[in-house]
């Protein structure tokens, strides 16, 4: 009996580190065969470049400024590739066929928040609040800011703006600056000062946003500010 | 007989150097006459930067506003372009300030 059960546990042992083996073995294969695919994958890719670097070269030879329709084609072949190209791009068709659709489709959806929120809104606030209704298919941050600057050529009730700062904001096209300003005078002589936090609190608006809103204000000369330790703090230009 | 105060004296962007062009200019002359009527009153003929900074002109300790050493020198500069100071060292710490320009006199 004894003999017996060593054999069995013998084999049991054995049996088991066979398994564990060709186990081990089959991932194996797997990977590399998954890095092999990935690496034709890439080779495959990078033809795709090439050719599309030799078709840019060609139209830069014809020079045309109206958006041919060859060019647009061209455009959405690069885009599906992850291609951007914008140096050569740029001087052949002035956007995207998708950028175009897309910005279309961002004025619909954009119009509503829009109004709600005094009509301005961070880009990247405009970027959650799109992103967050689609779920799938999300825009990359490269798409929204490519859409957003055919805005005005597509005449759509909308501005792309960026700030001094460097801060992009969508706009309605309604929305007025001088009354934005004169708003922003009122408040803060009725207040006597006020920082940017508080200017938010006051009107509702984000901390970035007013802050663009009083730096704007101090530009066009009808604020001044008063940097302490208390904070940047703005009051009507009284000077 | 005491010294009037002009009224941007209690006004606290006035310690702050404005970024606007025209607002800054208009600052910036303020300045310049309030420090020569100050010097004028205090029968001062000589100033140090640092020294400056800690006089009541500089310094509003009412409403806790302190002009800092950089804009003191721009609105030095300022007044040395209209020719009512002149420096008395190479390194810019100390100076002449002349209520009248020497051509005045």
């Amino acid at each position: 009996v004894g003999t017996k059960a060593g054999r069995t546990r013998a084999v049991g042992i054995v049996g088991i580190e066979r398994k564990l083996e060709e186990k081990r073995k089959e991932t194996d294969k797997n990977i590399s065969e998954a890095f092999e695919d990935l690496s034709k994958l890439m080779e495959k890719a990078k033809e795709m470049v090439e050719v599309s670097k030799s078709i840019a070269n060609k139209i830069k030879d014809k020079q045309g400024d109206i958006t041919e329709d060859e060019t647009i084609r061209f455009k959405s072949y690069l885009l599906s590739m992850g291609i951007a190209n914008p140096v050569t791009r740029e001087t052949h068709g002035s956007g995207t066929q998708y950028h175009i659709q897309l910005a279309r489709q961002l004025g619909d959806i954009l119009q509503a928040p829009l109004e709600e929120r005094g009509g301005m809104m961070a880009l990247t606030e405009v970027y959650c609040l799109v992103n967050r209704a689609r779920g799938m298919e999300l825009l990359s941050p490269e798409d929204l800011v490519n859409a957003c600057k055919m805005f005005e050529s597509l005449k759509l009730p909308l501005r792309l703006r960026v700030f001094d700062s460097g801060v992009m904001v969508v706009q309605l096209q309604s929305h007025s600056e001088e009354e934005m300003i004169a708003s922003a005078l009122d408040n803060v002589s009725d207040k006597g000062s006020l920082t940017a936090e508080e200017f938010a609190k006051l009107l509702g608006l984000s901390v970035l946003l007013s802050k663009e809103r009083l730096l704007l204000a101090e530009k066009m000369g009808h604020l001044c500010r008063d940097d302490s330790v208390e904070g940047l703090r703005f009051y009507p230009n009284l000077f | 007989m005491s010294f009037e105060w002009p009224w941007q004296y209690n006004f606290p962007p006035f310690f702050t150097l404005q970024p606007n062009a025209d607002t800054r200019q208009k600052q910036l002359a303020a300045w310049c006459s309030l420090v020569l009527s100050y010097c004028r009153h205090q029968k001062l003929f000589t100033l140090d930067v640092l020294e400056a900074q800690e006089s009541p002109v500089f310094n509003n300790k009412k409403i806790e506003r302190k002009l800092s050493v950089e804009a003191i020198q721009v609105v030095f500069e300022e007044l040395r372009k209209k020719g009512n100071l002149e420096w008395l060292d190479k390194n810019k710490s100390r100076c002449l300030i002349m209520w009248r320009r020497p051509e005045e006199w």
